[in-house]
């Protein structure tokens, strides 16, 4: 078991490694300078000053030594320096990051608490209106981008019905309600575009566990239908589906720079669009990087999970 | 003593985009309560469709078109609608399956699996159930059933598995037992060892138990009596012993036959089946083994023979069928029946 | 002689099962529907200006109107007719969409086809790097690449072109692999076929019902990742526009006037569903196990 943990953990790491390789090398590959936006536009900027400044960010090192400085700082927590704003980068995430994980939090309950029954009606009754109903909305759920999801929430609770405010931000800690009320769409929005695949994916899971011969079993014990749904069937179709959890993840990490950005939300994935609009490399691969690792750090846990959850690999893995 | 149960013309047929198709046809027949009945015929006969269908547990599009299944006390399982056969499930009649790996949950503990049972028809507490549990596995002969009773499936050998599920159909009492080829998965010594398990096992709670299988080397060890399917029919029906010593029907002579048997008579000829069993949607004319019998004449082609009673007990439903039980009953007249 | 009797039949049954995929396709509504509206879009987009007018035409008398015989969809902040510049915009997503799609298809062929072809060392490390692309968030790896090689309509084709590649990649890959396998392989082999002519003239055409299914669905990809780029401020520049960036002016009108903002959202959502519908149907086409559905 020991051995299986750390080899999971050793691939993480080269991933996150690449991962970090691939981000560097595709912001240093283009010619072009992040500084020259800073001192407001290509025309008119004193050659000392740019100096100055390239030399302040590192810029006039080598990309290998940047890179290196970049890792070596990563290691001790210090992501260096935004090009643009005066704060250090890791300033800047953790102004940002709570709202994040707030809103990513509550989508994925909300994804988790939609899709389970949506998928149970649509796999269980597969004739009826509701199964039909989870079904329509599911493909056009898939087909449409979250932000255009989120507009027309904007659209139709917003605008139209005038019942929540469509965009800002407060707080839970300062209030709580306006904080809920905020939140409201941005998390539907995103819970929607996570529920969606899930839906799919859950629906395949259920409708192959309920074809298998233990649930015969279940039924000749004189279960009841629905304690052998809820009790076998479901169980052994979300085990297949935790594999998914890690792109779930990558969905909402993905979801949530566009969602944000539809509703003013003043999170890590404004910050990412701030700095590409900025040229703010060091924002931009410090969050991305961010991303990946959550990313691999979800996906590992749930391999650990995976193993715990699931008998038959238990032993298996002991056994090795 | 009213049988513990009565089938009286089942029909079950499967439904689709063309005309529904029958896949076992008119069926009838009782089971006494203590009796141990074997259900016999090759793979596609009909007689695990029959199996499933007594347990009410056939899935669509496979379904019972008509026909009645009656228990001692009168309940017709063939009526009942769905929320009703909760209680009749698992507490008046139970089955065990052909492969106990894929018949159990692999998720959850074997434990807790059986006691599960236990509770679907009893009020008692999970912790109660529990301890039922892990006796009952203690009965049907698991080591050390207290800790077993912990374990998931996979631990288990394959023995030991049907052992679980043999506990499972025990855990609520029923009066009947439906067996679907128990011992098919199983390596040969473990297989004798689940056929004594559940001989023992109904002579001591007095059980009927309805034996599906394919091997009449099974039926003969376990069976008071033995029921013969070919197409979806029943063709013969009598005591192992009368059944073994002089077959009726062709077929069941074939089947005999092809089961390697070390007191054979080496110089007689050997019977065997040639050929495939038809499918339900192409069967012959008359009656349906005639492609493959080797007794057959012009009536066996234009007219199916019913299942009708030749002597005390026996029955077939084969056009030859008195004519050779009497020459079978005079060991003078001929080894292996007639040469038409 | 013997050769020509070999590849006859084979080559037959090849042309057949092309053809029994179209047969099975149109007898699927949502298909056919998906087809017609996939062709309705086309011809819309490619005959904006004579159907709809000039979409920079400015009237200054109707600005945020709403809809009306004049214009059918009202006009936006500078008095321009709506429908226009919803044709105009969309001729423009679906270019990026539709040059997306073939830089993704082209590299993506490539890249299966050489997993397939090559050795088993090959295979496994471009199939790895395959899934590591796909790990990561697509909207991410657009943010970086945007920032990393700028803002311009034919960057955003190329960018989104590659990150579609991996999962064509994946489909060419397995397309290929399972005709690698089949018999009329074997018989143009035996005519004496050089590996191009395999190539070219039984593989890539044999697989192709598949390669054009997942290129439909990659045209989907492109235009949702187009419209988010775009919305984002970071897809198509102005003075250009698509849907996308049609949507960005509209969401930022939305008090004064929400058809700014609905009309080219339904043109987003409509294109998606169309170019989706139309793969995933093919591709159910393609497996005789979901035929039945």
């Amino acid at each position: 078991m020991r051995g299986y943990v750390l080899r999971r953990l050793g691939a993480g790491i080269v991933l996150l490694a690449l991962a970090s390789l691939l981000v560097f090398a595709l912001l240093r590959v283009v010619p072009g300078d992040p500084t020259i936006t800073k001192l407001g536009g290509a025309r008119n900027i004193d050659p000392a000053a740019l100096a100055q400044l390239r030399q302040e960010l590192g810029l006039d090192r080598s990309v290998v030594s940047q890179y290196l400085s970049w890792v070596g700082g990563l290691v001790q927590g210090d992501l260096g320096q935004s090009y643009f704003s005066q704060y250090a980068v890791t300033t800047l995430i953790g102004q940002r990051v709570v709202p994040t994980l707030e809103l990513a939090a509550l989508a994925f309950v909300l994804g988790l608490a939609l899709a389970v029954p949506a998928a149970l009606v649509s796999a269980t009754r597969p004739r009826s209106i509701a199964a039909r109903a989870v079904n329509g909305a599911t493909a056009a759920l898939m087909a449409a981008p979250p932000f255009l999801v989120g507009i027309a929430f904007v659209i139709v609770l917003g605008v139209q019905a005038r019942l929540l405010p469509t965009r800002g931000y407060v707080p839970f800690v300062d209030d709580p309600l306006e904080n809920l009320r905020l939140i409201a769409m941005p998390a539907l929005t995103l819970g929607l575009a996570v529920a969606a695949p899930l839906v799919v994916l859950l629906r395949a899971s259920l409708e192959e566990a309920l074809r298998a011969p233990f649930i015969r079993t279940a039924t000749g014990k004189g279960l009841t239908h629905r304690r052998v749904v809820l009790t076998h069937a479901l169980p052994n179709a979300l085990i297949p589906s935790l594999t998914y959890l890690g792109v779930t993840v990558g969905y909402l990490l993905g979801g949530v720079v566009v969602v944000e950005y539809v509703f003013g939300w003043p999170g890590l994935g404004s910050l990412v669009v701030d700095a590409v609009l900025k040229r703010d490399y060091a924002v931009l691969q410090s969050v991305v990087l961010l991303a990946v690792a959550i990313f691999v750090l979800v996906t590992f846990v749930t391999d650990l999970l995976y193993g715990v959850l699931d008998p038959r690999l238990r032993v298996g893995e002991g056994r090795a | 003593m009213t049988p513990a149960l009565t089938v009286d013309g089942l029909t079950i047929e499967v439904t689709g985009r063309h005309a529904p198709l029958q896949l076992v046809r008119d069926v009838s027949f009782q089971v006494a309560a203590g009796e141990r009945l074997g259900l016999v015929g090759e793979s596609g006969s009909g007689k695990s469709l029959t199996a499933l269908a007594l347990m009410r547990l056939l899935q669509a599009p496979v379904r019972i078109a008509s026909g009645r299944i009656v228990l001692s006390d009168g309940t017709d399982l063939a009526a009942l609608p769905e929320r009703e056969l909760v209680a009749i499930r698992g507490r008046r009649v139970a089955m065990v399956y052909q492969d106990p790996l894929s018949a159990l949950n692999p998720v959850r503990r074997v434990g807790d699996q059986i006691a599960e049972a236990i509770r679907a028809h009893e009020r008692i507490s999970s912790s109660a159930a529990r301890r039922r549990a892990a006796e009952l596995l203690g009965e049907v002969g698991v080591p050390e059933p207290g800790r077993r009773a912990d374990q998931y499936p996979h631990e288990f050998s394959g023995g030991m598995r049907q052992r679980v599920v043999i506990a499972m159909a025990l855990s609520a009492a029923p009066e009947l037992l439906v067996a679907d080829e128990p011992t098919t998965a199983l390596d040969v010594t473990t297989q004798a060892r689940i056929l004594e398990l559940l001989l023992g096992l109904a002579q001591e709670r007095g059980l009927a138990v309805i034996l599906i299988t394919h091997d009449l080397g099974v039926a003969a060890r376990f069976c008071d009596r033995l029921q013969v399917m070919y197409g979806g029919r029943l063709v013969e029906t009598g005591p192992v012993g009368d059944l073994y010593r002089t077959p009726l029907h062709p077929y069941s002579e074939g089947l005999l036959a092809s089961v390697c048997r070390l007191d054979a008579d080496h110089d007689a000829p050997m019977p065997a089946l040639a050929g495939q069993p038809p499918s339900a949607g192409q069967l012959p004319s008359g009656c349906s083994f005639h492609p493959r019998c080797r007794y057959a004449f012009a009536r066996c082609e234009s007219e199916r023979p019913q299942l009708a009673e030749v002597a005390e007990g026996r029955a077939a439903a084969c056009h030859l069928a008195a004519e050779r039980l009497a020459l079978q009953a005079d060991p003078a007249l001929a080894p292996s029946g007639g040469d038409r | 002689m013997s050769a020509t009797v070999a590849t006859g039949p084979a080559l037959d049954v090849a042309v057949a099962a092309r053809v029994g995929v179209l047969r099975r396709l149109a007898r699927r509504p949502a298909a056919v529907a998906a087809a017609v509206a996939i062709a309705l879009l086309l011809v819309l987009s490619l005959l904006a200006t004579p159907i709809a007018g000039s979409p920079t035409a400015i009237d200054t008398r109707e600005i945020l109107a709403p809809p009306s015989s004049a214009h059918w969809l009202g006009t936006d902040d500078l008095g321009r007719d709506l429908l226009a510049r919803t044709l105009a915009g969309g001729r423009l997503t679906l270019l990026v969409a539709f040059g997306a799609m073939a830089v993704s298809m082209l590299v993506g062929t490539i890249w299966g086809f050489v997993a397939a072809a090559a050795g088993r060392a090959v295979d496994e490390g471009l199939m790895r790097a395959a899934d590591a692309c796909l790990a990561i968030p697509p909207i991410l790896l657009a943010l970086i690449l945007v920032a990393a090689f700028g803002s311009s309509t034919t960057t955003l084709a190329l960018v989104s072109g590659l990150l579609l590649a991996p999962q064509a990649a994946r489909i060419a890959r397995s397309a290929l692999m399972s005709e690698l396998r089949s018999d009329y392989r074997l018989a143009a082999r035996a005519v004496g076929a050089g590996p191009l002519r395999i190539v070219f003239g039984e593989l890539l055409p044999n697989a192709s019902p598949a390669l054009i299914a997942q290129a439909s669905l990659n045209v989907a990809w492109a235009i949702g990742i187009e419209a988010s780029l775009s919305f984002l401020g970071l897809g198509v520049q102005p003075p250009d526009a698509s849907w996308g960036t049609l949507l960005q002016d509209g969401y930022e009108s939305l008090y004064r006037s929400i058809w700014l903002t609905v009309v080219p959202a339904v043109a987003i959502f409509v294109a998606i569903l169309a170019f989706n519908t139309f793969g995933t149907q093919l591709q159910h086409a393609l497996d005789p196990r979901q035929e039945e559905r």
